[in-house]
């Protein structure tokens, strides 16, 4: 083909620009460290990995959050350890006070002692997670939920629990209302209660019972009556005519009853008419746990029918201090489990943080052994175009016309 | 005695001719559209001396450019084709600069702005959690109008090229035009071809091809050059001009129009191929989409977090209200219209709302409403009064009194809503992070039944924040407010007051759970929480796509077009290169060619001169002879 001069230095300059751009562009990759800059570069891979980054952020924003909650939750733990540390202290302090040496005098020492760790149980239930958000008021975080009224003390948060989303899929409750940890704590036994009749004139008394056959239980108020000092009858007292429902005779001191699949023990002699109650157990909550057990050590005028009442009292309160520790454990291992929740969701986000940065650095990151290898073959390239440039372009038939 | 002095000068005067050639050839190897020349010879008639047939000599009958017709045409066309793809990929990377860039692009202040929402429901209490939320929300507002700003910016920018370039084909035009004349009358002059003009006239057609794709039609010496379906840019030596025209279909951009001398002739459906074409390529296929999904993006965005944050509660304990502002939908009166009415539109249902624009006519007084990327009917229900409004895709049209037969209406149903996005809310105790209600059991409740939190169904329901009662009358029933009994169902619906919760457990006779306003409650993040949900729900396509995937969607068109656009440019390139050289092949001049015919013709000039000086020779023999 005949080719014109101005093909000639066409195509050789078209060869040396072309050379160029690809040069420059390789020269951006490493110098930039990443494949494409603009999506048009690679539009799929671009795609890909703007949704991986978006990934990434939700993980590191997931992250974030993990460490807001973590910190609460600790909090919450370390108050929950405290309180069940108080509540053991109560329990002993109630343990002494049933000691029947105790004059009431000591017994007053015991209950001020109480007093103190009541305050200071209140203390705990208003703690704040240090960022002056309340632990225990649920999602009014901002209003103190616990107060001392004239009738013990109520609580003044919400009852709703805050999630917070610690992976795309889970959501963990950052902290317990208060209602479900000092509140609403089911007395004595769990099922029912027991009293002591004040009229009573013997000096038998009963315990909190344990039901041992939930299938025969029915919740109802009954009565056990001593009709001598040996026999006796446990009557529904629902109705306005008292019905029978069990009865027995030979009665000896701590002598075991049961009936409906509950049992309660008597001890000390019971005379004859002397009553004692079961009853569905009632909610309570741990302030009034323990108001009452200061009460009790405080009251008490040492007459043998006040002896078997105290004694029957301080026996409950030790049961409700139980059912308050059973609560403030079931609480803490809730809570633990929250905060195992998230180390896994942690574990599971580092894990997949590995890979996503390598799913991210195949898609975006240059290969620098390839780019500089691709570098240098280019660079050769644009020389020995410009020189063969150079080269062709001196030839010219007129440099021979002398 | 043959005239061997009339050969020996008829020779020098064609070589003469033909060094001339020559020496214009090399003279013109870097014009560009330059065909080479060459001088024809031919042996002049001969004479009968003697009987025999004796040589005259040679006449330089006349000098040829070196040209193909075919490979000229060929050039033309792919030069116009790479014009066209050229300035649709130049536009098309300089878009994806702005929306593919994958560090700082959209997707990055959408990610900000939920990254912000996120830790709003993990310290929904923090206000300066709430001001980062506002101000990520912002952020997300000015980039959006940041994009939508030079979006139209680009729009005006195309509207001043065509301007400028209308103005250059008119100019190119008018070269032609007066070429046509000059060539005509140095044919009728000479009889001969005049190649340097007919060189400057191939090379403004081929000029006026780069700019517009045009048709030529040979007719005499004239050449006429047609545009779109035959309208006439140049017919012999009148050239018409293009001008720009506001679009009657929409205000906010021109079209071309032809000013001939016998009137103006609308062309904006014939301007396609150049640099025209490309750049009216692109904004249809690029500008004009991209704005409209930035809008469907921002409305989607709006009514998602709208419709949320109004089911929140803020910190002042009121409903939450809106969260963002949004543009209505644009509609531009057709210029031509001759009627008086006002056309207002509203949005009815977001997720149907498309990107596309709309043309709504009015055929004696019938509507017709039409899609104006693809042209197709739309059905419709309605008859465009106010009790009665057009309704069809997602949007419900009024038009007002005063429409006439053949007036049209454009409607533009994303376009606009980025210049009224903003934020409703600057107050960051006024962000709904919580929920507006809260049950509660009371705590006197003997029975183990406990209340949900509770939802809202209906956050305009007037007794929303109202307390309500759920006191149960038996344990298989309860009544709301003292109201009828009604039969429970542990984990069933209960639904009062436009808000729902559901009981569950066994509540016994007495239990009475409380739904009341939430009020008060700043740890409660369930609206924040249901707002990021929103954001990353399906919303747009009819609920089958994020914003956040719908975002990252346009990115990948945009990159994909662009990707495609540069990919057929370099093809262009090597088919428009491949054709100039082998147009070049046969028309373009080669200096060591020139060189060697320079020697051939010098040596032959150099022989003639002989010639003369051998005849004088001669002359001068005889001379002598006859003196002796």
């Amino acid at each position: 083909m005949r080719l014109s001069t101005a093909a000639i230095h066409r195509t050789s300059i078209d060869a040396i620009l072309d050379q160029q751009t690809r040069l420059a562009r390789t020269q951006q990759q490493v110098t930039s460290g990443k494949r494409f800059q603009t999506s048009a570069e690679d539009p799929i891979a671009a795609t890909r990995a703007a949704m991986l980054d978006r990934t990434v952020a939700d993980n590191e924003q997931f992250d974030r959050n993990s460490n807001v909650i973590e910190s609460r939750l600790s909090y919450a733990e370390q108050s929950l350890a405290d309180v069940t540390h108080l509540l053991q202290s109560a329990r002993d302090l109630a343990l002494q006070g049933a000691n029947s040496t105790l004059g009431q005098g000591e017994r007053r020492m015991l209950a001020t002692e109480l007093r103190q760790r009541v305050g200071e149980l209140v203390d705990i239930a208003n703690r704040d997670d240090g960022n002056g958000e309340f632990l225990f008021a649920g999602t009014s975080t901002a209003t103190q939920p616990f107060a001392r009224g004239v009738a013990g003390v109520s609580y003044l948060g919400d009852q709703t629990t805050r999630f917070v989303r610690v992976s795309g899929s889970q959501a963990i409750a950052d902290g317990h209302p208060g209602t479900e940890v000092f509140m609403n704590i089911t007395q004595a036994n769990g099922t029912f209660r027991t009293a002591v009749n004040p009229a009573n004139l013997g000096s038998g008394t009963i315990d909190v019972g344990t039901l041992v056959d939930p299938t025969a239980w029915v919740a109802d108020n009954y009565t056990l009556r001593f009709t001598s000092p040996t026999d006796w009858v446990v009557e529904d007292d629902t109705l306005p005519t008292p019905v029978q429902i069990s009865s027995g005779t030979g009665f000896v001191a701590g002598q075991t009853i049961q009936f409906l699949g509950a049992r309660v023990t008597i001890t000390g002699t019971p005379a004859a008419n002397d009553r004692f109650s079961i009853q569905p157990a009632a909610d309570t909550d741990m302030f009034a746990v323990l108001d009452n057990l200061i009460a009790t050590l405080e009251g008490g005028s040492g007459l043998p029918s006040d002896r078997a009442v105290f004694q029957h009292q301080i026996g409950e309160s030790i049961a409700d201090i139980d059912q308050s520790l059973a609560r403030t454990l079931s609480v803490r291992a809730e809570v633990g489990s929250r905060l195992s929740a998230i180390d896994h969701a942690t574990n599971a986000r580092e894990v997949e943080a590995v890979d996503l940065q390598s799913l991210l650095s195949d898609l975006r990151d240059v290969d620098y052994a390839e780019a500089i290898s691709r570098l240098n073959q280019e660079y050769a390239g644009l020389q020995a175009a410009q020189a063969a440039y150079t080269k062709i372009s001196q030839l010219s038939l007129f440099d021979y016309l002398r | 005695m043959p005239d061997m002095l009339g050969t020996g000068l008829s020779s020098l005067r064609a070589l003469q001719r033909a060094l001339d050639t020559t020496a214009h050839n090399i003279a013109n190897v870097s014009t560009p559209g330059y065909s080479r020349q060459r001088v024809e010879f031919d042996t002049r008639k001969p004479s009968v001396l003697g009987g025999n047939w004796i040589g005259n000599g040679v006449d330089a009958s006349q000098v040829r450019r070196v040209y193909d017709q075919f490979l000229t045409a060929q050039t033309r066309t792919s030069g116009g084709n790479l014009a066209r793809l050229e300035a649709f990929a130049a536009q098309a990377e300089r878009l994806d600069n702005m929306l593919g860039d994958t560090t700082n692009g959209l997707s990055t202040s959408l990610q900000a702005y939920a990254d912000a929402l996120s830790e709003v429901s993990a310290t929904p209490g923090s206000i300066p959690a709430r001001q980062v939320l506002l101000s990520e929300g912002r952020a997300l507002v000015q980039r959006m109008q940041d994009y939508d700003n030079r979006l139209r910016a680009m729009s005006a920018d195309i509207d001043t090229r065509f301007a400028g370039e209308s103005r250059e084909v008119s100019l190119i035009a008018q070269g032609i035009a007066r070429l046509n004349g000059e060539i005509e009358i140095a044919i009728q002059n000479t009889g001969k071809m005049p190649n340097d003009l007919l060189d400057q006239r191939d090379r403004l057609i081929d000029e006026i091809s780069g700019k517009v794709s045009v048709t030529t039609v040979t007719e005499g010496n004239f050449t006429n050059v047609f545009i779109g379906n035959g309208q006439p840019v140049v017919l012999g030596t009148t050239a018409s001009e293009i001008t720009t025209v506001t679009d009657p279909l929409d205000p906010e951009r021109t079209q071309f129009a032809l000013n001939t001398p016998t009137g103006t002739i609308d062309i904006s459906r014939g301007v396609s191929g150049g640099t025209l074409g490309g750049l009216l390529d692109w904004r249809r296929e690029m500008l004009e989409p991209a704005r409209n999904e930035l809008g469907r993006i921002a409305l989607a965005i709006t009514t998602q977090v709208n419709a949320q944050h109004r089911e929140g509660m803020n910190l002042t304990g009121t409903l939450g209200g809106d969260f963002f502002t949004i543009g209505g939908i644009g509609i531009s009166d057709v210029v031509t219209n001759s009627g008086t009415a006002t056309v207002t539109a509203s949005r009815t249902n977001t997720g149907a709302v498309t990107a596309s624009d709309y043309v709504l006519s009015n055929n004696a007084g019938v509507f017709t409403l039409r899609r104006q990327d693809t042209g197709a009917a739309v059905t419709f229900t309605g008859t465009g009064t106010a009790i009665d409004p057009i309704l069809a895709d997602g949007m419900s049209i009024v038009v007002g009194a005063g429409s006439v037969t053949g007036d049209q209406y454009i409607i533009h149903p994303t376009r606009d809503a980025i210049r009224g996005f903003g934020m409703a809310i600057t107050d960051p105790s006024r962000v709904a992070a919580a929920a507006p209600i809260r049950g509660s059991a009371a705590t006197a409740n003997s029975g183990s039944g406990t209340v949900s939190a509770g939802e809202v169904l209906d956050s305009t329901h007037v007794n929303l924040l109202s307390t309500a009662n759920i006191v149960f009358t038996s344990p298989t029933q309860y009544s709301i407010n003292g109201g009828p009994a009604q039969a429970y169902t542990a984990g069933g619906n209960i639904d009062f007051n436009g808000w729902r919760v559901q009981v569950n457990g066994t509540p016994v006779t007495g239990d009475t759970f409380t739904v009341r306003s939430n009020a008060g409650a700043i740890g409660d993040n369930r609206n924040a929480l249901a707002l990021g949900d929103a954001m990353r729900a399906g919303v747009l396509e009819n609920g089958t796509t994020s914003v956040a995937s719908a975002v990252e969607r346009l990115t990948a068109d945009m990159g994909l077009q662009t990707r495609t656009a540069q990919v057929n440019r370099d093809a262009e390139a090597v088919v428009n290169a491949d054709n100039l050289a082998a147009r070049d092949a046969v028309s373009g001049v080669n200096l060591d060619e020139e060189a060697a015919n320079m020697l051939r013709y010098q040596q032959a000039y150099q022989a003639a001169a002989q010639i003369i000086s051998i005849a004088n020779d001669l002359f001068n023999s005889l001379i002598s002879a006859v003196r002796r």
